[in-house]
């Protein structure tokens, strides 16, 4: 059966660039009777690039006894723990989580990158057909401004144009959000192919309204049946129209189910989510796809400790909404749908920070924190950002500039915690000892340095 | 008969179903033993517990009482083992020298067993109570240098069901040095022992077996020692299975070996085999099943089609634990020991990183974080707590001493060339395209083979990790350390010097 030119490049992307493998290097496509089509293009495109491939493919059936009474073979296992990747790339089905989490849990170790890919159907892949560079720069762009920030303002439009206020707490690198950019490396999971950047918001502090335009899990929208859902205290209160035909759809897939478990935090504010591939072109219903439609934000109901987030719950569930305004501390992220990211609003340069008000005017030590810094081969400083088991990504420490003359101070202060006088550093770094402690105060709002 | 016991160990053994055993009067104290492994501390399943009732403090001393604890202790062979005392009085004379851990003892009062025997959550308050008097580093099951079980055995469960559910099948249990396989053998023949009805079994250390006779002998003498004249008189290629048949009948269903540390046995056999075809034999016949441990010739050997062992044994091959087993190992004993961790998935995810899951090393970086907090008295973990681990002595030398010797000079020269050309940048996966090119660099052209064997050698040491082509250092930290304790640069000039 041929193959659709944008979804055989889209598995090629996969392998080289989300998974990073080079020829020779294994990878192991774990796939059920529901992704063979999809798998089999995989290895394909694995066949072409010279990725020695093996898939194993689970039936459904198998999937509901695993992990007991059924095991893996020691087959499949060899092969499994000897791949540098691993593609689960199976059906979404909840019933079959355990089994996922299962495969997670025995073979997720140090060295091996895992791509998560629920539902994986054949255009799917189209979205790692993305410019990945541009889509990378974006994801972490809005990481930075999450990261950041201590409160995000969402502002969404009714069909008719009527706007809806949510505002939420995002901590100011209290909680870290997730760049889920796609990209896959040693010793971390993530959702393949991708492009979303996303926040578990701080409980309890979303307030106000956001009118849902986009989809939700299984029902793309049309507009005559936008809804909206109103919050209160971070939990949702009410959803208007309740007769809207996909307020009853969510109902009955979503919000029933969760009441039958007794769920008491289905209805928390998980996640406020925002899309930033291009290459998505219209919605469909599957959230895992529409939550990555550039010009799109999501919110999400429900669980999120996978996130970093404090809240379990049955159910996790997007809800998309078209061409918003965000905005994180009062700076516009994105304005109707438009990623409006401006570097020197959220990164500074060291030289105009203003002393007077510092508290690095009048410190005389200074010393690392626990947070971890992280040079590059170009002589930058990064700080490194742990926002979930597995997943390490960072940001540079201002501008360019001042992130080059950070990494040259944080060389200079000792690694194991002990003071350093800044008259010192700035002697050791052979620098203006005002411009040391402009530095230093940038380093210290990125939490990597203490003063005394 | 609980009537006569202290009101608090009644109510755990009655209402909250601790194992509790009176094990009678010593130095004129009532003795218990409670059975604590479920707490996954180093607390056992015999944790002793003293009872000092009020008519035993008339008249005696706080000085007193001590050295009474002091010759129980030596007297029932306590060792290291955290004790209780139940005080049937004011505990807090006895409190005010206690905290030192040379007693190693958790002092409860008349005042905290009433609360207890009150409580809603008695287990919780115990440890509570315990946790804040003895040190925690003294509590946790942490343990870096010998094998664990039952309550302190961490990480590895899929594998003892994987033994456990298949009784009929010999095991093979692989893997590299400190990576936790007689821990694992112990646990499971520990959990054989307790089961009872699975078959005899019999736990050997193979270390020192050098030939098939030591072998043997040690088995007769385990089994039945009487036999060990008429052994001598017979030959043994045809006496030994008829001995372990007879065994196995006395010893219904059957015998279960465990064999540790088989490396030395299956060197020594190589090439003639007749004591591992013994085995074999014994295995099909049903008469006995062997669960055994090895490193580097037991591994080989399960892929050497002439070899006995191939299809002898179901493989079980232990590598670095996954960050579920090591946010566990982390994190339980973490939270019974009542330290609070900040920011919990950036302290497990970088003592995860950093030592690539590696259970022994994991485990020694808890126990330095742990101890830090025994001498400030805090009980909280942050990510600030990670930033001088390395600084800590013992750990350097833990991770450069096992280097330095388990390794030769072209092992060494390898470890250096990797890291000296890697030196702006961490070291990813690499290939041996990528060691030859980086011994060139240093003017060095080493054989393909003598790569390959090299490579194979810091594989076994736990030095690389072999992933399919590439091999990984094993853990960020070595390298860490290796670089900040020595100039690599001269290290390799050294070894040039000396001769590859």
């Amino acid at each position: 059966m041929p193959v659709d030119p944008f979804v055989e490049a889209g598995a090629r992307q996969c392998i080289t660039t989300c998974l990073g493998l080079e020829p020779g290097q294994e990878l192991v496509i774990v796939a059920d009777e529901t992704t063979l089509r999809t798998a089999e293009i995989l290895a394909g495109a694995a066949v072409a690039l010279r990725v020695p491939h093996t898939i194993i493919v689970v039936p459904l059936s198998i999937q509901h006894q695993i992990p007991e009474p059924a095991e893996m073979s020691l087959l499949a296992q060899g092969a499994i723990r000897q791949a540098r990747a691993i593609l689960l790339c199976v059906n979404a089905q909840p019933d079959c989580l355990a089994f996922r989490r299962h495969l997670l849990e025995t073979h997720w170790s140090a060295r091996t990158r895992i791509g998560h890919m629920p539902g994986a159907e054949p255009d799917l892949l189209k979205l790692a057909n993305a410019d990945m560079e541009r889509l990378v720069s974006d994801c972490h762009c809005v990481e930075v401004a999450f990261a950041r920030g201590r409160r995000l303002e969402l502002t969404s439009f009714s069909p008719d144009g009527v706007p809806h206020h949510l505002t939420a707490d995002i901590g100011g690198w209290e909680r870290l959000p997730v760049a889920s950019d796609g990209l896959i490396d040693d010793g971390a999971w993530g959702n393949v192919p991708s492009g979303e950047t996303y926040i578990a918001p701080l409980e309890g502090t979303a307030e106000g309204s956001v009118c849902v335009t986009g989809s939700v899990p299984g029902r793309a929208l049309t507009p005559s049946e936008a809804f909206v859902v109103r919050f209160q205290q971070g939990r949702l209160r009410a959803v208007e129209p309740e007769r809207g035909p996909a307020v009853q759809w969510l109902e009955h897939t979503q919000f029933q189910r969760a009441r039958a478990q007794h769920d008491r935090n289905w209805a928390v504010l998980a996640e406020v989510g925002v899309g930033l591939n291009p290459v998505v072109e219209s919605l469909t219903g599957n959230s895992l796809h529409d939550a990555k439609a550039a010009g799109t934000v999501h919110i999400g109901l429900g669980s999120n400790t996978f996130m970093g987030g404090r809240t379990r719950a049955s159910i996790h569930c997007d809800l998309v909404i078209r061409r918003p305004i965000l905005s994180v501390d009062r700076k516009t992220l994105l304005d109707r749908g438009r990623l409006r990211y401006v570097p020197s609003e959220w990164q500074e340069t060291a030289v105009q920070v203003p002393l007077e008000d510092s508290p690095l005017h009048a410190a005389r030590d200074v010393s690392r924190s626990g947070v971890q810094g992280q040079r590059t081969p170009n002589g930058r400083l990064l700080r490194v950002l742990r926002p979930e088991p597995g997943r390490v990504s960072s940001c540079p420490v201002g501008d360019d500039e001042t992130a080059s003359l950070a990494a040259t101070l944080y060389e200079v202060i000792p690694d194991e915690g002990d003071w350093l006088a800044i008259s010192e550093l700035a002697t050791y770094a052979r620098a203006d000892a005002g411009l040391v402690r402009r530095v230093l105060h940038v380093m210290g709002s990125y939490g990597l340095v203490r003063h005394r | 008969m609980t009537k006569a016991w202290p009101p608090i160990l009644r109510r755990l053994a009655e209402e909250v179903g601790y194992r509790v055993q009176a094990v009678g009067p010593c130095l004129g104290l009532q003795l218990f033993e409670i059975d604590l492994s479920g707490w996954k501390l180093k607390l056992s399943n015999r944790t002793p517990v003293a009872w000092v009732r009020a008519a035993d403090l008339e008249g005696s001393s706080t000085q007193h009482l001590l050295q009474i604890l002091a010759d129980l202790r030596r007297q029932r062979d306590w060792g290291r083992q955290t004790a209780v005392v139940l005080i049937e009085g004011d505990s807090r004379s006895l409190l005010a020298y206690t905290t030192s851990p040379l007693y190693n003892l958790a002092v409860v009062g008349q005042e905290e067993q009433e609360r207890l025997v009150a409580s809603r959550r008695p287990s919780g308050e115990l440890l509570d109570l315990i946790s804040a008097q003895v040190p925690i580093s003294t509590l946790a099951p942490y343990e870096t240098r010998a094998p664990v079980t039952g309550s302190r055995f961490f990480g590895r469960e899929y594998e003892v069901q994987r033994i456990l559910s298949n009784p009929d099948t010999n095991h093979a249990i692989l893997g590299i040095r400190r990576i936790g396989k007689t821990s694992l053998l112990r646990e499971v023949e520990r959990i054989y022992r307790e089961g009872g009805e699975s078959g005899h079994v019999v736990y050997l250390d193979c270390s020192d077996l050098l030939s098939a006779d030591d072998y043997m002998r040690e088995v007769v003498r385990k089994l039945n020692p009487r036999e060990l004249v008429r052994m001598h008189l017979q030959q043994t290629v045809f006496w030994f299975p008829n001995f372990l048949e007879r065994m196995a009948q006395a010893h219904k269903p059957k015998l279960v070996f465990f064999l540790d540390e088989i490396d030395n046995l299956v060197l020594m056999q190589r090439g003639d085999w007749e004591l591992f075809r013994m085995l074999r034999a014994s295995s099909n016949k049903g008469a006995c099943q062997y669960i055994m441990a090895g490193f580097r010739e037991a591994m080989k050997e399960q892929y050497l089609l002439d070899s006995p062992f191939y299809n002898f044994c179901q493989e079980v091959r232990l590598s670095e634990f996954t960050r579920r087993q090591a946010h566990d190992l982390i994190i339980t004993p973490m939270e019974n020991l009542r330290v609070h961790i900040k920011d919990r998935d950036e302290v497990v995810g970088r003592v995860y990183e950093e030592t690539a899951g590696h259970p022994n090393l994991m485990q020694y970086y808890c126990m330095i974080l742990l101890r830090r907090l025994d001498m400030t008295g805090e009980r909280e973990i942050s990510s600030e707590s990670l930033i001088d681990v390395y600084a800590d002595e013992g750990f350097k030398g833990h991770l450069l001493t096992s280097f330095m010797q388990n390794t030769e000079k072209r092992e060494k020269a390898i470890v250096y060339a990797v890291l000296l050309a890697n030196e702006d940048t961490p070291v990813r996966g690499f290939t041996q395209e990528f060691i030859d090119a980086s011994l060139r660099r240093q003017a060095i052209a080493f054989s393909e083979q003598t790569i390959e064997d090299a490579c194979d050698v810091l594989v076994l040491a736990g030095v690389f990790h072999r992933k399919g082509k590439e091999y990984f250092l094993t853990s960020p930290v070595f390298t860490k350390v290796l670089r900040r304790t020595y100039d690599l640069g001269y290290l390799f000039r050294k070894l040039k010097e000396e001769g590859l």
